[in-house]
């Protein structure tokens, strides 16, 4: 019974759900099909909030038994909390729209995502100084078209240089586009594939439960 | 009535190219799981190397941290997402056979529960219930910076010995691959995104790219349907660089071929 809830159930859940999508976006169905398909779109968010809140819980509760047991780090644990319950409270009780809530966004979530990513800036200094050691022949040729284009992005090069800008116009819209569209054709293939191996029920990873 | 009726308008061509090419995927699939053909899958070196890794990191006596990506389920990402849960279900099954520790932070609120369930699957089959933690998967944010933060954190405090990153990425990959690299991690990079392939081939030790990603749980389970399914891919890639052929030589003879995909 237990195999039935936990498998059985769910790769038939699974294979209707996929089914009705596919012919309603592929074939002229009748409205109430449609309707069908467009709900079973829409409860993927339904599903992702009730997910959220599981994750919301699962945080809190990881920080709180990080704080009662003194790990390492535990003062940020209680940063955490004490911002959780503060922004879902001030949410609750006076609106995502009102001045309170806009404050915390505003002033200090912002501005903390926008430190957080730009130290990117650094690690694209040394993932870029690591590319470049030639090690072999193709990162060779990996240095040199880089070089290329962006000593065609730049200005002052390009004014000195003539031609730079064609040559890297060229480098775009020919080598780098059609090794990307051959990816692009691939990942559009290969997205084929896992889908219909998931709505058969043959993805077996995806079957929880199972082994 | 013209049979292209029933199709949606302006996607009759290439909605019957898709019910072919599902068709044939599904006919090779069985064929393969029937022993009726005997397709093969040839070798990843990306994927031989989460073995590796988790060696590394067990005779290192360092944790294994395994991280999903951000393509989140009933997206247009789905698939990386997908591909992601398919490894971490070999990952988590041999570090619980080998006894590795495995920390396994996630951005995706949908994806979470499912590899609490793979995990706690994993540890009974492997006959290590008793070593089964709840906190080997953990959720942080479905922010992306706040993500970043956390774990590159959790790299430094755990002193982890290898990072297996996985599925869909965006902005954190440069971050995520970087700040492995810092910690001395040996990391493996696995993306189906063309624009965050090149980080994780520049910063990453080994790296498994595009559609290759959804083609490894075919690989590490050597289930013959899965593997058949693969086999039907690359013919159906077969066909489709036969077509762009043809329609090269038919738009440099003049003709129009676009308005046909309209139909």
């Amino acid at each position: 019974m237990m195999s039935f809830y936990k498998s059985t159930l769910p790769k038939w859940i699974l294979f209707i759900c996929g089914i009705v999508v596919l012919i309603a976006s592929i074939f002229v169905v009748p409205e109430p099909l449609k309707n069908v398909s467009n709900e079973i779109q829409h409860f993927t968010s339904i599903l992702t909030s009730f997910a959220i809140c599981l994750g919301a819980v699962s945080l809190g509760i990881n920080n709180v038994k990080r704080t009662v047991k003194k790990q390492s780090g535990w003062c940020y644990s209680i940063v955490l909390l004490i911002s959780l319950i503060a922004t879902i409270g001030i949410g609750i009780s006076l609106g995502r729209k009102s001045a309170n809530f806009m404050w915390i966004y505003n002033y200090l979530y912002m501005p903390l995502q926008a430190a957080i990513y730009s130290i990117l800036f650094f690690q694209v200094g040394t993932a870029v100084y690591r590319t470049f050691i030639v090690k072999n022949p193709t990162a060779t040729v990996l240095l040199i078209f880089a070089c290329l284009t962006i000593l065609g992005g730049a200005p002052a090069i390009t004014c000195t240089i003539p031609g730079l800008t064609a040559l890297n116009d060229w480098i775009l819209a020919v080598p780098q586009m059609s090794g990307s569209r051959g990816i692009m054709i691939g990942l559009g293939v290969g997205i084929i594939g896992i889908s219909v191996r998931t709505i058969l029920g043959r993805e077996k990873a995806y079957q929880m439960g199972e082994e | 009535m013209n049979i292209l009726d029933i199709f949606v308008a302006g996607r009759a061509v290439t909605s019957l190219m898709l019910l072919v090419f599902c068709f044939m995927l599904i006919l090779i699939m069985e064929l393969n799981l029937r022993e009726k053909i005997a397709l093969k899958i040839r070798r990843m070196a990306g994927v031989d190397a989460i073995d590796e890794a988790i060696g590394i990191a067990v005779e290192k006596g360092k944790p294994v941290m395994f991280l999903p990506g951000q393509g989140k389920l009933g997206t247009g990402r789905s698939g990386g997402a997908l591909a992601a849960i398919s490894t971490f279900s070999y990952v988590v099954k041999t570090c619980a056979e080998k006894g590795a520790k495995l920390l396994a932070p996630t951005m995706l609120p949908t994806v979470y529960s499912i590899m609490q369930d793979i995990v706690k699957q994993a540890y009974i089959a492997a006959g290590k219930r008793e070593e089964y933690d709840p906190s080997i998967v953990t959720f942080v944010s479905p922010k992306m910076q706040a993500y970043m933060s956390k774990v590159g954190t959790m790299m430094e405090e755990e002193r982890i010995g290898s990072c297996i990153m996985f599925g869909s990425w965006a902005g954190a990959t440069l971050w995520m691959a970087e700040r492995s690299f810092e910690a001395g991690a040996f990391s493996i990079g696995g993306t189906d995104s063309p624009s965050t392939i090149p980080f994780f081939l520049a910063v990453c030790d080994r790296c498994i790219m595009g559609e290759e990603i959804y083609a490894v749980g075919a690989y590490l389970s050597e289930d013959k349907a899965m593997i058949g399914s693969i086999g039907g891919q690359d013919i159906g890639k077969i066909i489709i660089i036969l077509l762009l052929l043809i329609g090269s030589i038919l738009v440099n003879l003049g003709v129009d071929v676009l308005p046909w995909f309209k139909m």
